[in-house]
This record gives C-alpha cells, structure tokens and sequence, in this order.
C-alpha cells in the first residue's frame, strides 16, 4: 500500500533534480491547506559554467507587505565552483495556497488569520534556479507536508 | 526476536563497507513505499592510490526536472587523502522506489503526488564510488527506514 497523504497526514517527501539551470525550477508545488517545512537543500554543482556562478532559490507567493500576489522572495544566493556541494540545512515553513488577498501591509490579526487560512487558489511553490544557462546542478530536497484539507 | 521492521515500522539501521573503489557499490538499496532518512555517512581513506582522488555519493533514482528514470544525483564530490575521514552529518530523504514515470518538469501536484506514491517498480539507491580501482575507502551509513508498505 502506498503512504497515506490524505487530509490528517504529516509526511516525509523527497525530490531529485538533475541538471538543475537558469530556467525556474519548481522544487516543491504547493496544494491548499498543505504546510510545507522544508528539512533540507543539498545543491551539488556538477557543472559550472563559469566559476562564482550564483544558484538562488525563492518561495513564490503572497507578498504580506504590499498585498501582492506570487512574488518571488528570495532566501538564499549563493556563488559556486564545480564539484562544491551547499547545503541549506535551516528549517523553513510556506503555506500551500496564498490568502484571500488583503491590502498590505500585514498589521492586523484578521489579515494574519487570512495567510493561514490559505483562502486564495492561486499555488505558492519553492523555486530554484542558477545564473547560466550551461550550469547544471544536482539538487535533493526533504520536506514534510502536513495536510490539513 | 529480530527487530521488527515491516509495516508501519520506522527503524534504525546502520551498514559498513570495506575497500569500496572506483566500482560502484550501494549503500542503500530502496524498497517500494519506504522511506530512507540517511543520517550519516563516514568514510575514511584507508588506501587512497593517489593523493586528491575523490569519493562520490549520489541518489540513483528519478530525475524529476527531466522526467527521466535511475538518474545519479550527486551528494558529494570530495577529494580525500590517506588517513582522511570525511563525515557527511545533513540528513536528507529519498523514497524506495520511483513514481510512476511523468514528463518532466515537476510543475504540478499530479506529478509531485506520483513521486511520493511510489507506484513504479524501480529501486532507489544510495550508492558511492571513488576515482581509482586502486583506492580502498571504508565507510558506514546510518540510516532511518520507514516502511509506509
């Protein structure tokens, strides 16, 4: 029997990449009223096209200071070499859904209410990609998904 | 009695290996619906042919950008000496088998639902290999094995 991912669920996830460049890479899709905590990024650059080529990678969604919807809010940026590997190790949590917009910025509690209500229907996602087009990383990343549906 | 390790189980489990070299040598070896934590991997230089030679470990399974089947994904790439121990200490996951096979890329929850579903018959691996036959690396793996079957 597979894994149980129904509504109630908490479970472990994992996802590879290969050959990872600059064209956006959506690393994890977000589902609504999912919770997302990523545990890890490990980031093997197997070929960079020119050394200190930066890998970033960014949530896309609801932006709580101006109330805008699917804005990329970069967390890491990071220049590589070949054959290095970087590992994102910190814990970080993302919402599968944005809220029913609110006008920005967030300064209430009904508006705080409203992202963990996950109102909207428009997906928030993990996205990662690299500065050339000729790079090419290998990219792991675990996460746990707890479905509240 | 043995431990107990089938279904609904989560264990721990931990594997050692001597004179792995240039030959690619599993270090896990994945089973439909578990699901792999890789705590640790220590690997110390006992014979290294020439200074520098590297030690590899990668993810063998689903490339989810490409939508492509027993892909390597690496890890690590590090260059080691004799007498070198190389401790890698970031967990991280992967699943026992691959999903049912997608085009790539990951951009959907279809997709990334397939993934932890599991439903292909193709193992997961954790394997390693170094940069010469004449090399002679010893390495343990701990490891957490969920088994979801």
């Amino acid at each position: 029997m597979a894994i149980a991912r129904g509504a109630g669920t908490e479970i472990l996830r994992a996802h590879h990449f290969e050959d990872i460049d600059s064209t956006n890479q959506i690393l994890i899709v977000g589902v609504q009223h999912h919770i997302y905590t990523v545990l890890s990024v490990i980031i093997h650059g197997k070929a960079v096209q020119a050394a200190g080529n930066v890998i970033e990678l960014a949530i896309v969604g609801y932006d709580s200071k101006e109330g805008t919807t699917a804005q990329e809010c970069t967390f890491l940026q990071q220049a590589m070499n070949a054959n290095e590997t970087f590992v994102w190790n910190d814990k970080i949590v993302f919402n599968g859904f944005e809220p029913t917009n609110f006008s920005g910025p967030l300064d209430d509690a009904t508006k705080q209410n409203a992202i963990a209500d996950q109102g909207s229907s428009v997906a928030q996602l993990l996205r990662m990609a690299t500065e050339h087009a000729s790079d090419g990383y290998e990219v792991n990343v675990t996460f746990i998904d707890q479905n509240n549906a | 009695m043995a431990i107990a390790r089938g279904a609904g189980t989560e264990i721990l489990c931990g594997a050692h290996f001597e004179d792995i070299d240039a030959t690619t040598q599993v270090l896990i070896f994945g089973v439909q619906h578990h699901i792999y934590t890789v705590l640790n991997l220590i690997v110390y230089g006992k014979t290294v042919q020439a200074a520098g030679n590297f030690i590899e470990a990668e993810v063998r399974g689903y490339d989810s950008k490409e939508g492509t089947t027993a892909q390597g994904c690496i890890i690590f790439h590090q260059a080691m000496n004799v007498n070198e121990t190389y401790v890698w200490n970031d967990k991280f996951s992967f699943n026992g088998t691959e999903p049912t096979d997608f085009g790539g890329p990951l951009d959907d929850t279809t997709k990334q639902d397939a993934i932890a579903d599991q439903a292909s018959s193709v193992a997961q691996k954790l394997q390693m290999n170094t940069e010469h036959a004449s090399d002679g690396f010893e390495v343990h793996v701990s490891f957490i094995d969920q088994n979801n079957a």
